[in-house]
């Protein structure tokens, strides 16, 4: 389960994945039905709960909620910025229970971070990987890859490797929220990220086993989608941070969706009984060319949210797909990004914040 | 330059970032890593919930021929935790 507890984010992320129109303070969910949603998610066979955001580590509550997912059995990551993250509250998490911490870090340099966060981040989130890892936490470190930092791969790594990261997380942007906004400065051209996937290769054969590294693809440049969430309603629930529950965290996109809400609503009954988590649940949903095709057991067509956002419908298949076809609308907007990348890029925004 | 055999002299841990716990749900003891979730089958929980960094391998594998007497189980526990280590579920506590 993806617990997303606050919109509220101190970042301004030119990728960020979050819907375009965030949940603001007032809207949030009361801690006291997050600690009923995870003793429930706990009932129903939820192994792992991602505390997220925004930034998570604005929720004043997140020691609580800790706390009381780890008495549950639950498996707890933050999935975090960094900023905010002393050693205090590090090892306040820690004591509370927390599994681990995943951080994110937009560039391996200062200036190239600055110029993709929108600010100075850089030393916090410095900081914070020491903070972690003195606190004796795991520690991952996620990057979202794209056109302006896919040259640092290497440099990437090693800075991983130097904050002593268990695990780093490359992965590439997916374009929803803000992210397909800024598309046009963000989607790679194929030879850029051939580069930077033999420069993981390189690296890899150099530093073996000790930090496992993830290589998430680009799904533009793909031939077929990705598995999104493993499948509809199978094994992933978001919370957004009104309490909205998503079987993606992208999917509150989708127009007549009317996801149901865990604020009146068990998650027992939203998982089985809800329309939405049931809508593109298994294969019956499907027409061509997914219906017929061998492969639907293993990508589930893709993502609904790409269908709906690139061909404007969520039962087609993944227009990613080479069997779409939508799929020129995948290529078309590779063509135009690498081409021209037009007006400058817009760094996210907040509601009831200056830019 | 050689390094000790874990296998011999290793004494296998459960790594700080992995819990191991029953499922009341699954019905199934589950290890929870950064970000992932695994099934155990019988025979690996109880060898994974021997390993505390406290007893070698041969300990281990004592312990499990004690409760499994007509076992020949050494040459599968040794596959299963060098697995096991290459998952990052365990680490070796070699000697000083």
């Amino acid at each position: 389960m993806l617990a997303e507890i606050t919109h509220r984010c101190p970042v301004h992320c030119l990728y960020c994945s979050n819907p375009l129109a965030l949940v603001r303070r007032e809207d949030e969910l009361p801690t006291g039905t997050w600690l009923r949603v995870l003793e429930e998610a706990a009932g129903l066979g939820v192994l792992q709960v991602h505390l997220s955001g925004g930034e998570p580590l604005a929720h004043p509550d997140l020691g609580t909620l800790v706390r009381r997912a780890s008495d549950l059995g639950l498996y707890t990551n933050l999935i975090t910025s960094g900023v905010g993250l002393g050693p205090a509250r590090a090892q306040a998490l820690r004591d509370a229970g927390l599994g681990s911490v995943q951080l994110s870090v937009q560039a391996a340099d200062k200036d190239l971070s600055r110029s993709i966060a929108g600010g100075e981040f850089w030393e916090h989130k410095m900081g914070a990987a020491q903070h972690v890892r003195d606190a004796g936490l795991p520690l991952s470190m996620n990057v979202v890859l794209h056109r302006q930092n896919l040259h640092q791969v290497t440099a990437l790594l090693e800075l991983a490797a130097a904050l002593g990261a268990e695990k780093v997380e490359l992965a590439n942007t997916q374009y929803y929220g803000w992210a397909l906004l800024n598309r046009r400065h963000l989607l790679p051209s194929r030879d850029a990220l051939l580069r930077a996937e033999d420069e993981v290769a390189r690296y890899r054969a150099r530093a073996g086993t000790a930090m496992e590294i993830v290589w998430v693809i680009p799904d533009y440049h793909a031939e077929f989608p990705k598995p999104c969430m493993n499948g509809w309603g199978r094994m992933f629930l978001t919370i957004a941070p009104d309490g909205t529950a998503l079987p993606c965290p992208a999917a509150s996109v989708i127009p007549d969706l009317n996801p149901p809400s865990a604020k009146d609503r068990s998650i027992r009954w939203i998982w089985y009984e809800s329309r939405t988590f049931n809508r593109f649940r298994g294969f019956d949903w499907m027409s061509d060319p997914c219906r017929s095709c061998p492969r639907r057991f293993e990508d589930f067509g893709g993502c609904r949210c790409q269908a709906f956002l690139l061909a404007g419908d969520p039962a087609v298949t993944d227009p990613v797909c080479v069997y779409s076809p939508h799929r020129h609308l995948v290529t078309e907007a590779i063509t135009t990004a690498t081409q021209d990348a037009g007006p400058p890029a817009i760094y996210r925004t907040h509601p009831g914040r200056p830019a | 330059m050689s390094d000790p055999d874990p296998t011999q002299d290793g004494r296998p841990k459960l790594r700080a970032s992995v819990k191991m716990r029953y499922d009341p749900v699954r019905k199934r003891f589950v290890l929870l890593l950064p970000e992932k979730a695994v099934l155990l089958s019988e025979t690996a929980a109880e060898i994974l919930q021997l390993c505390d960094g406290g007893s070698t391998v041969a300990e281990l594998i004592a312990d499990l021929e004690r409760k499994y007497p007509t076992a020949e189980l050494r040459a599968d526990v040794v596959e299963f935790l060098s697995q096991a280590v290459s998952k990052r579920w365990v680490e070796w506590v070699l000697p000083a």
